[in-house]
């Protein structure tokens, strides 16, 4: 040993966690370090009691070769530096030798009313430390689990430290409600004689077939003897195999038993659960955080759908608004339209009827004329010497009352038609304009008529029926578009001018298109001539008649270049 | 009384009431220009200016130039020449504008053939007056026109009613010299005293305001 102790490479770190005063760990190891120190004569063994932030420092070290630690501790390192359970260990103080460790809520027995987790409510808790793995986090874990808010509903949580026989003691001094104990050790003191197992009940007892001890906690494997990565392989195999081999000495206390590495993925899953050790970093709620850690771009994100839902509601509103605003108003203008096609419609029957009239009237004229002159001629001193004279004379008597009644009859139907009263006001000449050239405006954009307008300022109201007006000049504007329909769509150029000339407000419409023919200037007023394939020939004479009604003149001249122009002189107020 | 060959115009553009009016009118034996047209009107009016008693009935619608437009240009040119205006629809209103461009009669057609011819003859006789007194006013004139300078002013002068003596003040003469002048006017204007001068120059329009010739 002396000679071996001399080679640093035959000695052998072996870092235990140091979780109770050092004679009870020392006995407690007794049994396992007897055996390595046995089955591995060439070696020196040194154990170092290490608290759990001194084995973790000489693991950083690379100071150890091998670790013994509790599950949780040996969980928490495995997520920085590699280790490796060799074997893991039995509790063979109680028959059979268990596998696994628990922990145990424990009253006084006269505490009948304490049952479940839920029962702890504003009650005294004690354990031993925070950080017990059996003595403290797995109840931790059960009362989560649980669904019990242990923080605010136990009255106190208190820790009394080690040992953890203590607690019995603070139990039956009334110093708590309820503790808790690792699992077995209740048994164990028992066993012991040092304590009366009758004198406690269990809070929350879990059942399982095969485990002999009281628990409250589901069960877990227990402590793990642990190498590094740096460790020499053969020396681990050889300290496998020295721990597998021995056994503890029967109804000796706290002697251990080492076997075949278990899964430590349970506790895994406990520290998982319990934000411990690796995941202590790891957030309580995964979707929230990952919304706390992206939360820029999500609220960008957010803010980017909701600037797009909110562009989208506002396009709806102004989409909805506008459409509103243009059924009012085509609302409004088909209105207007129909008031002026009902009057037009009125107006042009007057209009129909006054052709109609004027045309049967000179006939009529011509007819009266005839028989009346016929009759003097029959009166004549020679006449009288034809046969038939006085029938012929009655006769032409008869032939001018009937015409005459005809004509009456024409004059009273156009008397009627004409019975209009109209409305005459006082008119800006340009408002009536406009209102014109709106009413055109469809048109105008549908035959791809532009309009310039040239008007003077300081235009001199007129007097004047404002539909009959609209009409005549609706009238000039549907003619000069009308003439233009030929032409190119550059060309279609409509020229409105209005000017005061004397005591007269004069309107000019000129336009682009081939002007009136050699007939079409003699006839344009006639009623019923027309150059429109669909026209009556009544539309000029309207208006003709219509601005002599507004003591008005309305003429249609060729233009000196091309086109024609149409003026109409209202007077003024 | 009728006038026996008046110069009766017709103007209208509607061939069958032309022709139709014509018709009537020579049925009392009267015979007509039938025209179509104000520019043939006038024309014809410049041509031959009426020395006979006429007139002329008018059609207010016609194209180019309306029926008082054309009555307007006629006063314009002074021309006496009564016009009956006929139209197809007539109402008040367009009956006071008749009136007031200075037509004669106005008629609706179809008109009473005997209130047409009646009217016809009251502007024949107008118009007879009017040739008169144009034709009077002429040979008037015509004498007028023989007087030297000073004696149209003593004669204007007289029949202002001023006496010799205060004639012969006012141009700064003698009564005698005013007297000769006297004399000369009465010669030349073949009147036999003063009061046919006065009588004559009332008639025409003379006095020392408006002296014709002297415009």
């Amino acid at each position: 040993m002396g000679l071996l102790a001399e080679n640093p490479s035959s000695r052998v770190h072996l870092g235990v966690l140091a979780w109770r005063d050092a004679p009870s760990l020392q006995q407690g190891w007794q049994t396992t370090l007897q055996a390595l120190e046995e089955q591995l004569p060439e070696y020196h063994l040194k154990v170092h009691w290490l608290d759990l932030q001194e084995l973790e420092q000489a693991i950083a070290g690379q100071e150890l070769d091998f670790v013994l630690t509790n599950p949780g501790h040996y969980v928490d390192l495995s997520s920085r530096y590699l280790l490796a359970p060799l074997a893991s260990l039995q509790n063979s103080s109680v028959d059979p030798p268990q596998q696994a460790i628990g922990s145990v809520v424990v009253t006084l027995s006269s505490r009948e009313e304490l049952n479940d987790w839920q029962d702890l409510r504003g009650q005294r808790l004690a354990a031993v430390s925070p950080d017990a793995f059996g003595g403290f986090q797995l109840v931790q874990d059960a009362l989560e689990q649980a669904d019990f808010p242990w923080q605010e509903e136990l009255a106190s949580l208190q820790f009394s430290g080690f040992p953890m026989e203590q607690l019995l003691g603070w139990l039956d001094a009334g110093r708590a409600d309820a503790v808790v104990l690792r699992s077995c050790l209740l048994e164990s003191l028992a066993e012991a004689g040092a304590v009366e197992l009758s004198a406690y009940r269990v809070v929350a007892e879990q059942k399982q077939a095969d485990y002999p001890c009281l628990h409250s906690s589901r069960l877990y494997p227990d402590w793990p003897f642990l190498r590094l990565g740096s460790t020499n392989p053969e020396l681990a195999r050889q300290v496998t195999l020295a721990l597998l081999s021995s056994h503890p000495q029967k109804g000796e206390v706290d002697s251990y038993q080492w076997t075949a590495p278990l899964s430590y993925q349970p506790v895994y899953e406990l520290f998982e659960r319990l934000r411990l050790g690796p995941f202590a970093d790891f957030p309580k709620n995964p979707v929230l955080a990952f919304v706390q850690q992206h939360r820029y771009w999500l609220l960008a994100a957010l803010l980017l759908v909701l600037a797009v839902f909110g562009h989208d509601l506002r396009a709806g509103y102004l989409i909805r608004k506008k459409t509103r605003e243009l059924k009012a108003a085509e609302i409004t203008a088909r209105q207007k339209q129909q008031e002026l096609v009902h009057l037009s419609r009125f107006a042009l029957m007057g209009e129909l009827t006054a052709g109609l009239a004027h045309e049967l009237n000179q006939p009529l004229t011509a007819i009266i004329n005839y028989a009346r002159g016929s009759e003097r001629y029959l009166q004549q001193p020679g006449a009288q010497q034809l046969p038939q004279a006085q029938q012929l004379q009655k006769a032409m008597g008869k032939i001018v009352r009937q015409a005459e009644q005809a004509a009456a009859t024409i004059k009273n139907l156009r008397s009627f038609l004409r019975k209009e009263s109209p409305e005459w006001q006082e008119l800006e000449p340009l408002t009536l304009m406009e209102e014109a050239l709106e009413f055109m405006e469809a048109h105008f954009r549908q035959e791809a008529v532009t309009v310039t307008r040239d008007y003077s300022s300081d235009l001199p109201r007129i007097r004047g029926n404002p539909v009959q007006l609209l009409q005549i000049l609706i009238n000039l504007l549907t003619n000069a578009s009308d003439a233009m329909q030929q032409l190119p769509v550059a060309q279609r150029q409509l020229e409105v001018t209005c000017k005061q000339v004397g005591h007269h407000l004069q309107i000019q419409i000129r336009d682009q298109g081939p002007g009136l023919t050699e007939e079409a200037e003699k006839l344009k007023f006639t009623p019923f001539f027309t150059t429109k394939k669909q026209g009556m020939g009544l539309g000029l004479g309207l208006s003709l008649s219509l601005t002599e009604a507004h003591q008005g003149q309305l003429s249609l001249h060729n233009t000196s270049s091309t086109g024609a122009v149409a003026t109409l002189k209202l007077p003024v107020t | 009384m009728p006038v026996s060959s008046p110069q009766i115009w017709i103007l209208d553009d509607e061939p069958q009431v032309r022709e139709s009016l014509d018709w009537l009118l020579q049925s009392v034996g009267w015979h007509a220009h039938l025209l179509d047209s104000p520019q043939a009107l006038l024309q014809a009016l410049a041509l031959a200016p009426p020395r006979e008693p006429g007139c002329l009935l008018l059609d207010v619608r016609m194209p180019g130039m309306s029926g008082l437009d054309l009555l307007g240009k006629l006063r314009k040119k002074a021309e006496i020449l009564p016009v009956i205006l006929l139209t197809g629809h007539g109402d008040v209103a367009m009956a006071v504008k008749a009136l007031k461009a200075g037509a004669f009669d106005f008629f609706e057609k179809p008109f009473n053939d005997q209130e047409l011819l009646d009217s016809i003859n009251r502007a024949l006789e107008l118009h007879q007056s009017l040739l008169e007194q144009k034709e009077k006013e002429k040979y008037w004139n015509l004498r007028l026109a023989h007087l030297t300078p000073r004696e149209r002013e003593v004669m204007f002068l007289l029949v202002d009613g001023l006496s010799s003596k205060q004639i012969a003040d006012r141009l700064v003469i003698s009564s005698k010299t005013v007297d000769v002048h006297r004399h000369q006017v009465m010669q030349k204007l073949a009147v036999r005293n003063l009061a046919e001068l006065i009588h004559l120059s009332y008639q025409l329009g003379w006095t020392v305001s408006v002296r014709p010739g002297e415009a």
